[in-house]
């Protein structure tokens, strides 16, 4: 989208920036942290909110252990209390030659960006990697906090160019090597790797964030319309592929893409994290108000 | 076992076409090239069609394996595989047909007869052999092919060639002739050829119906393919016709069966064209014959002018040859035997006078038509007969050889007793009042050298000779009978009576016997008179008389009427095939030669190709495969 005079960002209408203001980022859980939050608890405090029990592990603080219910069944659980904490937004982008196709970097960028203002407008913490080439290190924005933030997001996200091959799950990997704090990592890819997703999600949820993993696929790939005997090339690793009689293969493939997209739900659902599969088909004002907003992501 | 050999090794340089064949599947195998994203599902999907469908695993190279397989039957078909035949094949092959009167015959009705069996089994022989032989041979070479047929004489029907053009249409052309077989003559060409030829080996095609005992040495290997003989078959053998009456004749004739034969039959007589079988006109019954068994029967035809009788059979049931069915004879007009006789010559007419009524005596200057005998002591007189006897004449020509003793006398001391003339005479103790005797070296060979024969020899010279002069014989006594004690001799009346004898058969007024088939009988001409043969099949060939006007070796294959034209005259003769051997169909299983038994065999075997199968597997190879592999794959499927 052309910047217009008025546009604030190419990214999305100012209609749909406007809207998101006014939307929270739905996180299933908090996690207490150190920084300050937009309703922070400040340090050394305490919400008087209780809010759950949890099993007392090695290492808790005692002085939250509650005697009650240790004295009635024998066996020890932390009281939990609810804390306004700061939420840490980070967003890594799959920037790689893979998402170049069908507008899918585009809508993760504007997907990104989104949950950006959200983020900012909430008081969040939010940082933005990007992963193009495996040689290269990953592209940050540091983290930020504020609406005079949002800016710096755009400018990031605008500016963002895409190409390489850098896996998901290598990304995600190096991007836990840098980051700190807890929070959502909202994982904006197409996941197609070969690489151990499943070691990528115990990795996101050992760093103390909830996976929010957004897949997007285009057309092509959710509905392809191959025949005949062909040659695929990987564009991100050049690797060729025959394929005899391909028509009479895309039972099979649609078999294996559904059984994908469902390993990934799973494997953030276990994680207690989200996962949703969007269409670059959709607009970015369907994605975000129709179907996140339906599906809970932003509130 | 019979490995199979190859007519074309040298097609075997086609299998570079491997080279160009894999290369290319590989530059086809440049496949459109479609980028996507990620192979990540596209690999998994291979690998889950892999696992579930094991063929898949070959179905990426599996299109130049079929290939490969369908170049590989290409190039066998190209190098001309072949299942060589179980005999040797040189490089030249007499083949000897037998077209005797037996091979016309049939199986059943409407079969084929032994001949076109015969020809078929060459003809796909022919069609079977290879065109070409190994590169490691000095040229292309090809077997070539004698042809000979043979019934009562053999002919050449195509020298050694391998133009199978040629030998079809000899055998073609070939046709059954209405004569006995005997392959000696065909075996005798053959001899002759393999003086030229290099062959060992060769095949005569035949029913079996001849001379179990050949008298023949054998330089060569012969294969007797014996032709299934027919065996269901009845005809007429004989016919012959006897003076019965001044003017009739008895007429006899013979059917045989084969031993397989069970027929009847109805006998049949037209006399110039007409019906005479039963005088009355009732239909005549079916007459019944035995197998291998023969019936005689005799019907009394009157005969008071010249015609032609045809003897047919009718039959019911099945008849494996037809040739045999019927058969002719020209019945002369019986009239009395012309008889000129000197009328010095008492002694002779004496003779003649005590002798059967069927005569008429005349004098030398009657005027008479058909003269059958002449007895005269002239050399020289205006009339002509089949025989004529000069009593007491030197011939001139034989004059200068000869001198006459008178005074001396002389005796016959050695005759030709097998002589018509002479049979049943005795010569012994004749006197000879007058004494003839070669002039010093003057021999026998003399006479002969003059073209005479010498009948009875004196003891200085020969006393009586014959000349042929056509078809007249001319029968010379160097001696006068009444010059002698001859006629005292009770040999004398039987002496006139064989010339009385002779002269009938001659003129065809004692016996006549139905013609045969092979040549027609002489015909008087005029000297070098050109006649035109017209066949029974209608077609006609020119021959020549001899320098003496007489129509000889006239070739009659075919049983039916022949025509002889000159611009003055017409004859016709009839012949008929009238042999009990092509009638009983019998055939052997063997020919015993000098030295050597051969035993039939069936099949000429050649060799058995390949190409056209491998050629044939390989064009339905290629159909399927284009089936396979064009079938609609692609597009979504639903």
């Amino acid at each position: 989208m052309a910047k217009t005079s008025a546009q604030i960002t190419t990214l999305f209408d100012n209609s749909v920036l406007s809207r998101l203001t006014r939307m929270r980022l739905n996180a299933s859980r908090r996690f207490t942290n150190r920084s300050r939050g937009e309703n922070l608890s400040g340090k050394g405090g305490q919400s008087i909110d209780f809010a759950d029990y949890r099993n007392y592990v090695d290492g808790d603080d005692i002085r939250y252990v509650d005697w009650n219910i240790f004295a009635r069944i024998n066996k020890p659980y932390i009281k939990q209390f609810r804390l306004e904490e700061e939420l840490h937004v980070v967003i890594l982008i799959d920037a790689s030659t893979s998402m170049m196709f069908d507008n899918k970097l585009e809508r993760a960028k504007a997907i990104a960006a989104a949950m950006s203002v959200i983020g900012l407008f909430e008081g969040e913490k939010v940082s933005i990697y990007a992963a193009n080439h495996q040689s290269d290190e990953l592209k940050l924005l540091p983290p930020c906090r504020g609406r005079i933030s949002m800016r710096n997001v755009f400018a990031f996200l605008e500016n963002l160019e895409g190409g390489g091959d850098y896996p998901v799950d290598r990304a995600v990997e190096d991007m836990l090597k840098r980051h700190r704090g807890r929070g959502v990592a909202i994982m904006l890819s197409d996941f197609f790797t070969f690489g151990d997703l499943n070691r990528t999600f115990n990795l996101v949820h050992s760093a103390g964030l909830e996976p929010f993993a957004v897949q997007l696929l285009s057309p092509t790939e959710l509905d392809p319309d191959f025949s005949g005997d062909l040659r695929f090339v990987d564009v991100e690793t050049n690797d060729t592929i025959d394929v005899s009689g391909v028509g009479q293969l895309l039972d099979i493939y649609n078999q294996h893409l559904n059984a994908f997209t469902t390993q990934i739900a799973t494997l953030t659902r276990q994680r207690q994290g989200r996962y949703i599969m969007l269409s670059t088909e959709d607009s970015i004002e369907s994605m975000l108000f129709e179907t996140l907003l339906r599906k809970g992501w932003i509130i | 076992m019979t490995w199979p050999n190859f007519g074309a090794l040298g097609a075997a340089w086609l299998a570079l076409l491997f080279i160009p064949l894999i290369l290319f599947y590989f530059l086809k195998l440049r496949r459109p090239r479609v980028e996507i994203s990620s192979l990540v599902l596209w690999q998994s999907v291979l690998e889950d069609h892999r696992v579930n469908s094991p063929f898949q695993k070959f179905k990426r190279n599996l299109l130049l394996l079929l290939q490969l397989l369908l170049l590989l039957l290409l190039i066998l078909a190209a190098m001309q595989p072949y299942i060589p035949s179980d005999q040797e094949n040189s490089d030249y092959l007499p083949i000897i047909i037998d077209n005797s009167a037996s091979m016309g015959a049939i199986d059943k009705p409407g079969g084929k007869t032994r001949l076109e069996l015969a020809k078929e089994q060459i003809r796909d022989y022919l069609d079977k052999q290879s065109a070409s032989r190994g590169m490691f041979t000095d040229a292309f070479r090809s077997q070539k092919i004698y042809l000979i047929s043979y019934s009562t004489l053999a002919r050449r029907l195509q020298d050694f060639t391998d133009n199978k053009n040629l030998l079809h249409d000899a055998l073609d052309k070939l046709k059954v002739d209405d004569l006995p077989g005997d392959p000696n003559e065909a075996l005798q060409i053959v001899k002759a050829l393999a003086r030229r030829y290099d062959f060992d080996r060769v095949v005569l095609f035949s029913d079996g119906n001849f001379p179990s005992r050949v008298d023949f040495e054998l330089p060569f290997n012969l294969e007797f393919k014996k032709i299934l003989p027919a065996t269901e078959n009845i005809g007429i053998t004989d016919l012959v016709a006897k003076r019965a009456g001044p003017d009739s004749w008895d007429v006899l004739t013979r059917v045989e069966a084969s031993a397989d034969a069970n027929v009847t039959f109805k006998l049949r007589i037209f006399q110039d064209g007409v019906d005479i079988t039963a005088d009355d006109g009732t239909e005549q019954e079916n007459l019944a014959i035995a197998g291998g068994q023969a019936r005689r029967f005799v019907y009394n035809i009157n005969a008071d002018k010249p015609s032609r009788l045809e003897f047919k059979l009718d039959i019911t049931g099945f008849d494996a040859l037809p040739a045999d069915n019927i058969a002719y004879l020209d019945l002369p007009e019986a009239r009395p035997l012309q008889i000129i006789a000197d009328d010095d010559l008492k002694t002779y007419q004496f003779a003649l006078s005590r002798l059967d009524h069927l005569k008429q005596i005349l004098s030398e200057d009657a005027e008479v038509g058909n003269v059958d005998l002449i007895i005269t002591q002239k050399e020289e007189i205006d009339k002509e007969a089949p025989i004529t006897l000069h009593v007491g004449v030197i011939p001139k020509d034989i004059q200068p050889l000869v001198t006459m003793e008178s005074g001396e006398q002389d005796e016959i001391i050695d005759w030709r007793k097998d002589h018509p003339l002479l049979q049943h005479v005795i010569l012994d103790d004749l006197v000879i009042l007058n004494k003839v005797s070669n002039k010093p070296e003057v021999s026998n060979q003399n006479y002969e050298q003059l073209g005479y024969d010498i009948i009875a020899e004196g003891t200085n010279a020969p006393l009586i000779i014959s000349k042929r002069s056509g078809l007249q014989e001319h029968v010379y006594t160097l001696f006068h009978t009444t010059e002698s004690t001859l006629p005292y001799r009770i040999g004398f009346p039987v002496m006139v009576y064989n010339l009385v004898q002779e002269a009938m058969i001659r003129s065809d007024l004692a016996e006549i016997k139905g013609y045969k088939t092979g040549t027609l009988p002489e015909l008087p001409l005029t000297e070098d008179a050109k006649a035109t043969i017209k066949n029974p099949d209608n077609s006609t060939i020119t021959y020549t008389a001899d320098p003496d006007g007489i129509l000889r070796a006239i070739p009659a294959p075919y049983a039916g009427l022949y025509t002889v034209s000159t611009p003055d005259i017409r004859h016709e003769r009839s012949v008929s095939l009238l042999n009990a051997t092509e009638t009983s169909l019998v055939s052997v299983d063997s020919i015993q030669f000098k030295e050597l038994t051969i035993e039939a065999g069936t099949e000429l075997h050649a060799e058995t190709h390949l190409w056209y199968w491998l050629a044939l597997g390989a064009f339905l190879f290629l159909i399927i495969e284009w089936w396979y592999f064009n079938r609609k794959v692609g597009g979504i499927a639903e």
